[in-house]
């Protein structure tokens, strides 16, 4: 079964401080495959990157108010993007960073970090995978085990190795560690040297701009697209055409055994989904449709879309638009501190409106939910339910 | 006490000193404080289960038709010394009946090693064996764990030793030949890199100003470096320490031009385990567990052996809806022959070392006859599936 | 007495670029049907082994071996009567093309540059490397810099790419890399030609590169030696020296043959400690040859294992160990052990902090990769071996880990490798820059930044 992943705005230079691709595709396998009824090596992935063709900005941004101070700050090699992600996450999120007074206050949201703080750096997508499988394990300890024993001992230098032990179930038996837990040390030292930088509030400004960057090329993008989506001949533009290429790629990796098309549609790629399923290629047959953080609800009601019509429906705010009937299942995601991210049940009929709300602040939520390991596992959940 | 065993030999003689340690107090699980760092690791059922195992191979019958033990008329057994953690106490089978020993703290293996080393230096042909199951990790150099390990806050690494600059200092105090046989993991972790002071000491420091004087030395390693070693669940015996025992039970052996016997040198012995290891991969497809080697100096057998060493044979036909039909054999150039017939299973069956001509033959004449013939089978195992297309 | 005349026509792997000639020497053993050793030898292309055994035989086995582990055996029926007896070994069944002929006794015995017996069916798809790069670096004023690769020949097949080389008295280098082959170093050996074959992997050991890399410089015993060694084949190593002989006599000539010399002295002082020549031969070999860092190593470990009598002996150990790595890194990977033995024991106790030549061979002893006789590790530089492992272009360093646990659960049998290229694939490099986050920064080198035409892409070799 193919799952399609339709990126938004913010996948520019600058994309890897907010998300990790690999990581993603690990958690994508490993958390929300299984609940698809798929193996996790049988699932393909298939990411169009549509980005190329979104805005460019003359003077690079230049406009913003904080230029300068800000990303550059981590430097750019691979581990210092996965602190600058750290960094950025630990400053929107209500933890302190400091794992066990997290742990000891609330054992499941330090479980949840430290593993976000480890995917963040994910450098091959079978090691996200590794350590989306044991997150899983944890996860589910965590949450059966609010307050365990050993927590109130446990030292900075043990906590991960208490929590491995507690949480993992089996296997034969090995004369050392295995390498997950150097993982999870990793992710402890990327938030040990975001806590400086979120008391000096480094890391706020961090992600001060990246919400102002992502801002600007959300608005960038939404005028590119809406200006070019058709060429002067008619055609499809570059960006509905890139998606769509992905989209008949995945059409054809469809098997007799394994029938079913997923596609998840973060930020502004929702609403490139629905201009493409309800204009561009009616008849794609769409198993589920995803939209993660999307603005589709926004976009209908000032009429935006190709086939918006604004004599339907009829009678708003009580009526509702038709699903796209390609469309057999339609789930929208959001956190509630997400600016950029918009309900649509209220516009469109035959939705599931489904919150993921997680205390982040608004600043970082709108580009976290891939970030963050329980996002996986609460979708997979709510997948799971028919 | 650790002695378990000694005869004292008019000349050369064999010296083991045998360590497994499966409990570990101060790691994950143990029943002690738990270290600062634990380095993930935790309790092991296998080692006890696998130093046991190893020991009743030291004490087993020599040249026995199934399970041979230690055999070597130029260097018989003449002391064997254990120490042994575990979580529940343990009696060791020894010949003088079951045996209680000391605990493998880093106190106690040093006191073993110093005994052990002044016993080998008392002969100039004498053959130690070190054999060591339990934790490991490796740096640069590979360091093994200690009972006690973890537990001084202060000093983590106090209840560790270097193992591979205890190899460097023995080849400078000794005139004969060690086999060391080390079942640890050898993963590099991160936690031990980032850790000052991860340091721990030799069992002995090398004393610069002697001469290389050791004639051979062999080290043979469950794994390779960075890799895990590995036992099945359950307190069993490990993998490697499965492979090493199974070799030297008489699945090993080579016959020098003039030599009336069957030895068993560190170089055949590191191929056999690393053979036996593929083989038990073939039979239970997982991880894959490579052992290493380090071979040096000149090759001073380890075992001496009348009987033919013997081979594991594993004779398969492909495609499998065949096989009932044909009769697999393996006939000796030497005379005799073995058979399975008309049965659907892989014929496995224990050959001695030598050429045969290895082939299926179809009683009814309908399928074609399939032969290999002249394959030499060497030990400690040989493996084949003859393709039949009719 | 019988006596059996053990001759090698091996005329493929004998055959080296224009105007060189190798002579490949393997040990031969003469076998009952036991499998017991009656009598050994080695056999080259230019001298038969000649093996004696009793008239009690009726029939002997005549066993060839290759440093690969792989064996030949032929039987011969001994008749009473007869005394002398010939069996030949051939290498015109081996390869499929006379050029990779050399390599594949270096290789695993079921290559599938092997033309039969080839046991392994597998699709090599030699285009998927077609972007791996590879550079050459040579030790030169103390520092390495990157040459340009510009081969004398090239070759290619559907199993393999080799590239001839001419390097002038220097330690050399070639580093390769790519999008999914990590990035490594391999020593090559100075003063001559020298032949590369590359070949994708051909064994499940979970440590095995993506692409396995052999060389030779057309030193047919020497190399054959040392192949032995790499493997901890002594045996054979020692049937090879004839009890040192070889050895000794490689070690001997080594104002004509610096490189072959060393590899004479790693075997003396690998399998016979107690018949060591005397240490002003190894002396001599390391004052003649200053651009030679294993003539340094094997001077060094001689003395350590001679024992240091006193102060000043300690402290000219020392010099000479510092010297070790002035001179880059050594040819073959049996000076990284001795490199590794002679730090550790020199370093001293309590000091290995703050001694930065510890601190360089430990690194290199950790970076070790695997490449037969010839010194490999990986790393970005030369200066810095480094167990963290890098993919990427050289401009575009990316940080590698793969657990092995998931490396064969990963892409289930059967299923092309290209299928998961395809879903793993990460976003191509992104437009104008949105942020001033600089890319091309990080990936500079330490030392040189790669002129353009130092990269040799494997595809750029025609068929």
């Amino acid at each position: 079964m193919p799952i399609v992943f339709v990126h938004g705005v913010n996948n520019r230079d600058g994309d890897s401080y907010r998300e990790n691709a690999l990581s993603r595709n690990g958690f994508l396998r490993e958390v929300v495959a299984p609940k698809l009824g798929l193996g996790a090596d049988q699932l393909t992935l298939i990411s169009p990157y549509w980005g190329l063709h979104g805005a460019r900005f003359a003077w690079n941004m230049a406009v913003l108010p904080e230029t300068g101070a800000g990303f550059e700050a981590f430097g750019g090699d691979a581990e210092a993007e996965a602190r600058g992600r750290v960094a950025g996450l630990l400053a929107t999120s209500p933890l302190s960073g400091d794992i066990l007074a997290d742990a000891q206050r609330d054992f499941p949201a330090a479980v949840e970090l430290l593993f976000a703080a480890a995917a963040a750096g994910a450098d091959d997508e079978n090691d996200a995978r590794e350590l989306a499988r044991a997150y899983l394990a944890c996860a589910r300890y965590a949450e059966q085990n609010p307050r365990p024993a050993w927590l109130a001992q446990a030292a900075p230098g043990n906590f991960a190795d208490q929590l491995l032990y507690a949480a993992e179930d089996g296997g034969d038996e090995r004369f050392g560690a295995g390498g997950i837990l150097d993982r999870l040390k990793e992710g402890l030292s990327r938030l040990a040297h975001a806590v400086p930088d979120k008391a000096s509030s480094l890391a706020v400004r961090l992600v001060r701009k990246s919400l102002n960057a992502s801002l600007t090329t959300f608005i960038g993008d939404a005028f590119t697209y809406l200006a070019r989506r058709r060429n002067e001949d008619g055609s499809n533009g570059p960006i509905v055409q890139v998606v769509l290429d992905a989209l008949h790629q995945a059409e054809q990796a469809r098997s007799a055994q394994d029938d079913k098309l997923i596609v998840i549609a973060h930020s502004f790629g929702g609403e490139i989904m629905y201009d493409i399923l309800s204009h561009f290629a009616p008849q794609l047959r769409v198993d589920c449709l995803i939209t993660v953080g999307s603005q589709v609800g926004l976009f209908e009601e000032l009429k935006l879309y190709l086939a918006s019509d604004v004599q339907l429906p009829p009678d708003p705010p009580q009526g509702r638009l038709a699903r796209p009937a390609a469309v057999r299942r339609w789930l929208n995601v959001f956190d509630t501190n997400d600016v950029l991210a918009y309900r649509l049940e209220p516009v469109v009929a035959g939705v599931s409106d489904f919150v993921y709300d997680t205390g982040y602040s608004a600043l970082g939520a709108h580009g976290g939910y891939f970030e963050r390991p329980s996002f996986y596992r609460r979708l997979a959940a709510r997948l799971a339910q028919a | 006490m650790s002695l378990i065993f000694e005869q004292v030999q008019p000349a050369a003689g064999t010296h083991v000193l045998a360590i497994g340690v499966g409990r570990y107090p101060h790691l994950l699980g143990g029943d002690g404080r738990l270290a600062a760092r634990p380095l993930g690791l935790k309790q092991l059922q296998s080692p006890p289960v696998s130093l046991q195992h190893f020991l009743r191979w030291c004490f087993a019958p020599a040249d026995a038709a199934a399970g041979s033990g230690f055999s070597n008329a130029g260097a018989p057994l003449a002391s064997v010394e254990a120490l042994v953690s575990s979580a529940q106490p343990l009696l060791l089978d020894t010949p003088g009946g079951a045996q209680q020993v000391d605990t493998a703290t880093r106190d106690n293996i040093q006191d073993a090693f110093e005994r052990w080393l002044q016993r080998l230096r008392s002969h100039a042909d004498n053959i130690g064996v070190f054999y060591f199951c339990g934790h490991g990790i490796q740096v640069s150099d590979h360091y093994l764990l200690a009972e006690d390990f973890g537990r001084h806050a202060g000093l983590p690494w106090l209840n560790a030793f270097d193992f591979s600059n205890t190899v460097r200092a023995v080849e400078r105090e000794i005139a004969g030949s060690v086999f060391y046989f080390i079942d640890a993991c050898r993963e590099i972790s991160r936690d031990v890199a980032m850790t000052l002071g991860a340091d721990p000491h030799a069992l002995l420091a090398a004393d610069l100003s002697r001469k290389l004087s050791r004639q051979s030395q062999t080290v043979i390693l469950a794994t390779g470096e960075g890799e895990l070693a590995f036992a099945p669940q359950g307190g069993q015996v490990s993998r490697f320490t499965a492979a090493l025992v199974g070799a030297l039970s008489g699945y090993c052996g080579i016959r020098e031009a003039g030599s009336a016997s069957w030895n068993v040198s560190g170089e055949n012995l590191a191929t056999a385990v690393r053979s036996l290891l593929e083989f038990e991969a073939l039979l239970s497809p997982g991880r894959p567990q490579v052992s290493e080697q380090q071979v040096s100096g000149t090759a001073v057998p380890l075992l001496r052996l009348n009987r033919v060493p013997q081979v594991r044979v594993m004779l398969d036909l492909a495609p499998q809806q065949y096989r009932p039909r044909y009769e697999l054999y393996l006939e000796s150039l030497k005379g005799g022959r073995v058979a399975q017939s008309l049965l659907d299973q892989v014929f496995r069956v224990d050959l001695p070392r030598g050429f045969y001509d290895v082939g299926a033959l179809d009683p009814s004449g309908v399928l074609p006859a399939l032969l290999h013939a002249e394959e030499e089978l060497m030990p400690p195992a040989y493996a084949l599936t003859l393709r039949c297309e009719p | 007495m019988k006596q059996i005349a053990v001759r090698l026509n091996y005329a493929s792997m004998s055959q080296g670029p224009d105007g060189v000639s190798a002579t490949p020497t393997f040990p031969v053993r003469l076998l009952d049907a036991e499998g017991a050793v009656l009598a050994e030898g080695a056999a080259s292309v230019d001298q038969p082994a000649v093996l004696q055994t009793d008239d009690r035989q009726e029939q002997v086995f005549v066993r060839l071996t290759w440093p690969s582990g792989r064996t030949e055996t032929q039987r011969l029926a001994l008749r009473s009567g007869e005394e002398a007896y010939s069996v030949e070994f051939s290498d015109s069944r081996i390869a499929a093309n006379e050029w990779s002929a050399w390599a594949i006794p270096k290789l695993n015995p079921q290559t599938p540059l092997l033309r039969h017996g080839s046991r392994l069916n597998l699709d090599l798809e030699l285009a998927r490397f077609d972007k791996v790069w590879l550079r050459l670096w040579k030790f030169a004023g103390g520092v390495w810099t990157l040459q340009p690769l510009q081969p004398q020949a090239t070759y290619r097949n559907d199993t393999a790419w080799q590239l001839d080389l001419e390097l002038d008295a220097a330690a050399w280098l070639l580093q390769l890399g790519g999008s999914k082959v990590i990035w490594r170093f391999i020593s090559l050996p100075g003063g001559g030609p020298a032949r590369v074959l590359i070949t994708p992997r051909d064994s499940d050991d979970p440590r095995a590169d993506a692409l396995k890399v052999v060389v030779t410089s057309h030193r047919g015993e020497a190399e054959t030696l040392l192949e032995f060694l790499a493997r901890d084949a002594l045996r054979s190593a020692k049937t090879l020296a004839g009890s040192a002989a070889l050895a000794q006599q490689l070690f001997a000539a080594k104002l004509a043959d610096p490189v072959s010399a060393v590899a004479g002295a790693y075997y003396l002082l690998r399998a016979n400690p107690q018949h060591n020549q005397p240490l002003d031969w190894y002396e001599n070999l390391y004052r003649e040859f200053r651009w030679l860092p294993d003539a340094a190593i094997v001077y060094c470990t001689r003395m350590l294992r001679e024992g240091l009598r006193d102060a000043p002996a300690r402290r000219a150990v020392r010099k000479l160990f510092g010297e070790c790595l002035e001179r880059g890194w050594p040819v073959f990977g049996e000076g990284v052990s001795l490199l590794q033995e002679n730090a550790a024991l020199l370093r001293g106790s309590g000091k290995r902090a703050e001694n930065p030549d510890y601190a360089r061979v430990m690194a290199l002893g950790a970076a070790r990769a695997w490449a037969g006789a010839a010194a490999s590790f990986y790393g970005r530089h030369p200066d810095e071996p480094s167990a963290l492992q890098w993919v990427g272009m050289p401009g575009a360093p990316r940080r590698h880990r793969l657990d092995p646990a998931l490396r064969y659960s990963a892409t289930p049998p059967g299923r092309p490798a290209s299928v998961k290229e395809k879903t793993a694939k990460p976003y191509p490099p992104a437009g104008p820059s949105a942020t001033n986050v600089d890319r091309s920064r990080n990936a500079a080198e330490p030392a040189a930044v790669a002129p353009a035409d130092a990269v040799f892409l494997l595809g750029s070799i025609p068929r």
